[in-house]
């Protein structure tokens, strides 16, 4: 008995079709017409490469049904990058979609984008522009997309610190670091726990105190 | 587009995929990050969608990192990556010198982005026009000695023991010279005459206007004499 029949499927949505609140599906009068004769399940064999499936028995049977991998050149760019700068994926990015469009939007002649943030699919993305394009190796195209990309980063941060001393110097307030906070921090612990010892000291003086000897008896 | 560029192009696609090896310590106790920050909206948060595959449950944590998407449990595997994302700000905060070679060529256009959605690309970029005033404001107090030499080449104003009604920023009472919030006026309109030194302007004294406004005497520096 195999675990998804497909009549019994088309049978349950008949019966859903019925009911007066349920509207009909797209789908559901061309299946109907023409319902499958067959299941798909094992019939449909995906093409696979016999270098990368190496198995003998069973495996060979089981892996031939399973999916394979997808492979595209930009991600072995991207593992280098990230290999290369892997503090860069501590930016955090955000990878829920807004339309789809992303790459409509970018033009890869150049590596600042207005509609993206810059990250190492920017490096990435230019490299394979400098590849098509330019007609560069990759060792070249990379290497220049990785310049572009430092000196952006260095531009960045450099607007940042000018921006943060402009406002502090037309009167801004900014909130205290991280830094600043932790040593705040550290500083209330050792507080605290000078004032503990101190108590707890002040508490049991006689325990920490030395007994004094009688010198004059013992010369007696 | 066509159809099969939909994934290539997709965001989640476009994330790091991590290549372990196989006596690798586990995810959890790496010093550096392997996996990609992901963070996302209030509003997507709140509904669970972090751009997976599947909804997540409400997290406290802002910041995840997904190592798969999708697993025989039919579940999606994530961790918190709050922790680097954390620490690569503290090592921003703690405000190391960045050093550029050609800052000169870039600290005239630091003033330009108005909004974060502007082109740096060189053809686009306006030609500053004359007469209209730009502040580059020089904070005595907060740079080493080295930034004040190199702060000095590219900056268009200097002044020299004006006297001014009110105090801004990081004013220091016994400091020889005092911030200027008032700019100058820009003479020259390519990017050799900015970038040069002999164009620097010297403010000798300052007049108030009929309005009440503070209008400077600036005097051109000619450093050729």
């Amino acid at each position: 008995m195999p675990k998804f029949n497909a009549n019994g499927l088309l049978r349950s949505f008949a019966a859903e079709m019925k009911k007066p609140w349920t509207a009909e599906s797209l789908w559901y009068e061309t299946v109907a017409k023409h319902p499958p004769t067959f299941q798909y399940a094992r019939r449909i064999v995906p093409l696979y490469d016999p270098n990368k499936v190496k198995s003998r028995g069973k495996r060979l049977r089981k892996s031939m049904y399973q999916p394979q991998e997808i492979q595209w050149p930009e991600d072995k760019l991207r593992k280098r990058f990230y290999r290369d700068h892997p503090w860069e994926l501590a930016r955090p990015q955000i990878i829920a979609e807004n339309d789809g469009n992303d790459q409509q939007y970018c033009d890869w002649s150049h590596m600042d984008q207005p509609r993206k943030a810059l990250s190492g699919e920017s490096v990435v993305q230019r490299t394979l522009w400098l590849i098509e394009n330019s007609n560069m190796p990759v060792e070249n195209a990379y290497d220049q997309a990785r310049k572009e990309f430092y000196h952006l980063r260095a531009e960045q941060e450099i607007q940042q610190r000018v921006a943060h001393d402009q406002a502090q110097a037309l009167g801004a307030v900014f909130t205290k670091s991280d830094l600043e906070l932790g040593y705040e921090m550290d500083q209330n612990a050792l507080n605290s726990w000078f004032d503990n010892a101190s108590q707890y000291a002040e508490a049991n003086r006689t325990k920490f105190t030395d007994p004094s000897v009688d010198i004059s008896k013992t010369t007696q | 587009m066509k159809f099969p560029d939909l994934l290539r192009c997709s965001r989640a696609v476009s994330l790091a995929r991590p290549d372990l090896p196989r006596n690798s310590p586990d995810v959890y106790d790496t010093k550096i990050p392997i996996l990609q920050a992901i963070t996302a909206k209030k509003c997507q948060r709140f509904r669970g969608d972090w751009g997976a595959k599947r909804k997540l449950p409400i997290l406290k944590n802002r910041h995840i990192s997904i190592q798969k998407f999708d697993t025989f449990e039919h579940q999606c595997a994530f961790i918190s990556s709050d922790r680097f994302v954390r620490t690569l700000k503290r090592i921003y905060d703690l405000k190391l010198p960045v050093p550029l070679n050609d800052y000169e060529q870039i600290s005239p256009y630091l003033l330009q982005k108005y909004n974060t959605f502007s082109s740096s690309n060189p053809k686009s970029r306006p030609t500053l026009p004359p007469g209209i005033l730009y502040a580059k404001l020089k904070l005595l107090d907060s740079f080493s000695d080295s930034e004040k030499k190199r702060l000095s080449l590219v900056s268009f104003i200097q002044t020299k023991k004006v006297p001014l009604p009110f105090t801004y920023g990081k004013f220091a009472p016994d400091s020889k010279e005092c911030l200027f919030g008032v700019s100058g006026v820009i003479a020259a309109t390519s990017l050799k005459g900015i970038t040069s030194t002999k164009n620097r302007y010297v403010i000798r004294s300052l007049n108030v206007d009929e309005t009440g406004k503070t209008i400077p005497n600036i005097t051109r520096e000619n450093r050729s004499i």
